[in-house]
């Protein structure tokens, strides 16, 4: 009986699932030297970004797919992937929102993205990405006047080589791992953060990610630098159209904290997680680190993870300055047949360093949802603490919960706390909900969102609500 | 992959030696099958996952012999030992009836070396024997299969209760650089109980290496009591595989202390194949030395529904050690109502000590209940200040307070002689 509701609710439909009819400029499927070298010249980029992506490319020949993750998918062919796509535009790029296809703009507004300026009351500054390339940042004026750089990728690297030169790659070398490398050779845009010192940025940033056309994979790379004494709060949001083949998206994302600097990032993937028999759908294959790098410099990850077939991501913080803080907060939700295998990395460098990890899993269908984590503390790192909370919520019998933490510890002064739970909705939880009155339905709505709210409550406003949404949409039909 | 086993190494002539002893033709053609799959298989490598913060590579690059049997016996080896004991004595890997003391054990149970079971109860002993271990996963029980020539065979009748435990004590005297190869067979019948502690010594015996299986079957309602003290030369290596097999609600303790050797990496596996079946494993793992290193390893199966397992192990480290600790609870689409529980604390005493823990949850059901936590900290300085406060020198307060921390899991040990035995065991051995 509750199985019913369960499953009405888990069942709703995928609603960003649309596509965009636009013309668009695509490469063949295939990745060789030539792409890369006709990327790299098409962004008019120079000659440093071009030796970089040639180096990640002989790299990434070297590797083969990594298999330790506990996801199940075909090999993926690399070279029936088309490794570019863009909106075509003119020539020069669009200078303001009016030279941007009106196409484009509806697809935005049909997301709910406050793309046109009117949206200011929002007051979230906007870099959307289309397919491969970004097509508009909003509030740049605003946002330059207080000395914040936010823009994409290609522009930055036209206007401001130097800083990506300096930390392009610093965080996520691509030598990290296969698909970090894959896209350090491949990445065609991205979104870039300066936020100078002592700056408070003014407004959230935004990026919103939006895969369009077919047979495309995405690779996009965010860099964030937060100088001395700054703030920054970013989101990210993603969606594609659903289509029946599985789609690869491959990003890397790099912060960089300096001294007393504080980065709060907020991720709510909802790619296209395929249809009920697991047909279709994302891969999501995404490297997200960063490092603090100054003396009391804290990075915060928040993310809702609804979306994609497959997830295959580990948002870390490398705590190399004293008295840094990292923070990861997640709630990944599962249903149908898809699998995430999602957590973090905690590397405690320097001395009083701190972290929290809150992850929230929730299994229903034929979902597997991993939290794979590791917490390693150094011999320096003098007095670390590390708090650990993972919690799984079950929602039908053919579904799976795993945790794997991994507690490395080579310092006594250290204290780690590590705490894990698994369990189904309690039959006593229900029977008090529905004794004072509430639908089943409503009952397990509270249950579902009251086992998350400490994640909820990281996120800014206008995202929470958002995320309170979505996990009611996702997991619509399911809740059994 | 693992590399294969080199082939010119010291272990295919000692393989040959042994296959030169009379065995029945079946162990034979079994020995030579599983010599072949491990020389196949290879040592494991720190590639591999499970084996990850292990180094065994230098165990193919030693020499190892065959263990022979010592005349000279240490004189106060059996005078520390529990009274009213059932005692089996092997020496080096073998036998030894005059030291061994059998009068307390019922008449109904057989309880002997592997090697005479052999010969008095083939048909009996030979249906575990020839079971497959996973080598694949764990290769050093292909190994151990391999070398399958002593060990123990106990059984015990429907219905018999033994009152008294039963001790296993290995000694290893007087020999350097042997390899030896027990092979525990264990056989708890409907409604038995039982209690058996298996202990492993060293008296000026240095550099050897065990490799010890123990199988320990238990029926339904039949309730056994498995202790283990490992305290080997802190220069040896000491491999073992505890496969547990349980059936309808049965229930298994187990309790492994662990502070010698150079290298010791403890598989404990539990598998529940029936219905309300428990277990309940505690540990202790004590370093104290430089260099040393111990792995604790859980694997608990949970196939069958409405069972209970819970882990409680604690560890404490000093000096430049490292210890591993990983326990995973797999529970099947079957085990409805599952109840798993499992904890690990850790204490570090130096600042060149190193743990690495990682517990586990894999459940592929949603009727379940399971849970975990795993902290490692050190001497809370409050309480270090309370008690140099009163006098009480830094050294002694730590000792005290290291004591405080595992006195909660040997507490909870049932049979009082056994927690004796342990509690003195560890404050002689491990000053605490």
């Amino acid at each position: 009986m509750t199985n019913q509701y369960l499953k009405q609710i888990v069942n709703k439909n995928y609603q960003y699932g649309f596509v965009t009819a636009i013309e668009s400029d695509t490469f063949a499927p295939g990745l060789s030297e030539e792409v890369i070298h006709h990327i790299s010249k098409l962004k008019n980029e120079p000659e440093f970004m071009l030796q970089w992506r040639l180096r990640a490319y002989q790299y990434w020949l070297t590797l083969s797919p990594p298999r330790w993750a506990h996801v199940n998918f075909p090999n993926i062919d690399y070279q029936n992937i088309i490794y570019y796509s863009a909106p075509r535009v003119k020539k020069d790029g669009p200078a303001s929102l009016e030279e941007v296809d009106p196409k484009l703009l509806e697809t935005y507004k049909k997301l709910g993205i406050p793309l046109h300026e009117q949206g200011r009351l929002a007051g979230v500054a906007v870099d959307a990405v289309f397919d491969s390339v970004s097509v508009a940042t909003t509030f740049k004026a605003k946002l330059a006047e207080a000395g914040v750089i936010f823009c994409s990728f290609s522009e930055a690297v036209q206007e401001y080589p130097a800083l990506v030169e300096k930390y392009l790659g610093t965080v996520v070398p691509y030598r990290d791992n296969f698909f970090a490398a894959l896209n350090s050779a491949v990445f065609s845009d991205g979104s870039f953060v300066y936020i100078p010192k002592g700056v408070r940025c003014p407004m959230e940033l935004s990026t919103y990610f939006r895969i369009n056309a077919a047979n495309t994979g995405q690779f996009e790379r965010t860099l964030i630098i937060a100088d001395a004494d700054s703030h920054v709060s970013y989101l990210e949001g993603c969606t594609a159209p659903m289509r029946d083949e599985n789609q690869l998206h491959a990003a890397v994302v790099e912060l960089v904290a300096l001294e007393n600097a504080e980065i709060k990032y907020s991720t709510v993937q909802n790619w296209y997680p395929g249809d009920e028999e697991g047909r279709g759908g994302i891969y999501n294959f995404v490297t997200k680190r960063g490092a603090c790098r100054g003396k009391h410099a804290k990075i915060s990850w928040t993310q809702i993870e609804t979306g994609s077939a497959i997830t295959w991501k580990y948002p870390s913080v490398i705590l190399q300055g004293d008295d840094s803080i990292g923070e990861f907060y997640s709630v990944a939700l599962t249903n149908h047949h898809q699998q995430a295998d999602t957590g973090t990395k905690m590397i405690h460098i320097g001395k009083n360093t701190r972290s929290t990890i809150i992850s929230k899993g929730i299994s229903a269908g034929f979902g597997q949802n991993t939290y794979r984590g590791l917490v390693r503390v150094l011999p320096q790192a003098l007095y670390a603490r590390n708090y650990t909370q993972c919690e799984s919520l079950l929602l039908s019998a053919t579904c799976g919960a795993h945790t794997f933490p991994y507690i490395e510890v080579k310092n006594p002064t250290s204290q780690i706390e590590h705490e894990a739970y698994t369990s189904k909705i309690g039959a006593d939880q229900l029977f008090y909900c529905r004794q004072r009155g509430l639908s089943i339905e409503d009952a397990i709505s509270m249950i579902v969102n009251g086992f998350c709210k400490r994640v909820f409550n990281e996120l800014p406003m206008e995202f929470a609500v958002e995320a309170q949404k979505l996990l009611e949409v996702s997991l619509e039909g399911s809740v059994g | 992959m693992s590399a294969v086993f080199s082939t010119s190494s010291w272990l295919e002539n000692i393989f040959d030696i042994t296959s030169s002893v009379f065995q029945p033709p079946w162990l034979q053609a079994f020995r030579t099958q599983q010599f072949k799959k491990f020389r196949e298989r290879g040592l494991p490598t720190m590639q591999e996952e499970r084996w990850k913060y292990t180094p065994v590579s230098y165990l193919e690059r030693t020499n190892f012999s065959l263990p022979i049997i010592s005349n000279k016996w240490p004189k106060n080896c059996l005078e520390e030992n529990l009274n009213s004991i059932i005692l089996l004595v092997f020496n080096n890997g073998h036998f030894s009836e005059e030291m061994s003391d059998l009068h307390l054990l019922p008449p109904e149970v057989i309880l002997s070396p592997l090697s005479a079971a052999l010969q008095a109860h083939e048909h009996l002993v030979k249906p575990y024997l020839l079971q497959q271990l996973d080598g694949q996963r764990h290769p050093f029980m292909y190994l151990n299969s391999a070398f399958l020539n002593e060990g123990i065979f106990l059984q015990i009748p429907k219905n018999c209760v033994i009152p008294y435990p039963i001790h296993f004590l290995f000694l290893n005297i007087n020999q350097s650089y042997f390899m030896a190869s027990p092979r525990n067979i264990i056989v708890a019948h409907e409604n038995s109980q039982v209690k058996i502690i298996e202990e492993h010594r060293a008296y000026q015996a240095e550099n050897y290496f065990i490799n010890v299986v123990t199988e320990l079957y238990t029926n339904s309602n039949a309730r056994v009591d498995y202790y283990k003290l490992q305290r080997e030369h802190l220069t040896s290596t000491h491999i073992a595989n505890i496969n547990v097999h349980q059936k309808q609600n049965s229930c298994v303790n187990t309790f492994l202390v662990d502070f010698g050797s150079r290298l010791a990496r403890e598989d404990l596996t539990i598998n529940l194949y029936e219905r309300r079946a428990t277990c309940h494993m505690k540990g202790l793992y004590l370093l104290r030395h430089d260099d040393q290193h111990i792995d604790n390893h859980i694997y608990v199966d949970h196939a069958a529904e409405n069972c209970t397992s819970s882990v409680l192990y604690k560890g404490i480290l000093d000096k430049k050690s490292q210890a591993v600790f990983n326990s995973k609870v797999y529970a099947h689409v079957e085990a409805k109502k599952t109840h798993a529980q499992q904890t690990n604390h850790n204490l570090l005493l130096s600042s060149s000590a190193e743990v690495n823990t990682k517990p586990e949850l894999e459940i592929y059901t949603d009727d379940v209940t399971c849970l975990h936590g795993a902290t490692v900290g050190q001497v809370n300085a409050e309480a270090l200040f309370y008690l140099r406060a009163r006098g009480i020198e830094k050294e002694a307060a730590l000792k005290l307070l290291a004591h405080a921390f595992i006195t909660d899991v040997i507490e909870k040990i049932e049979d009082s002689a056994m927690k004796n035995y342990i509690q003195r065991q560890v404050s002689h051995y491990a000053g605490l």
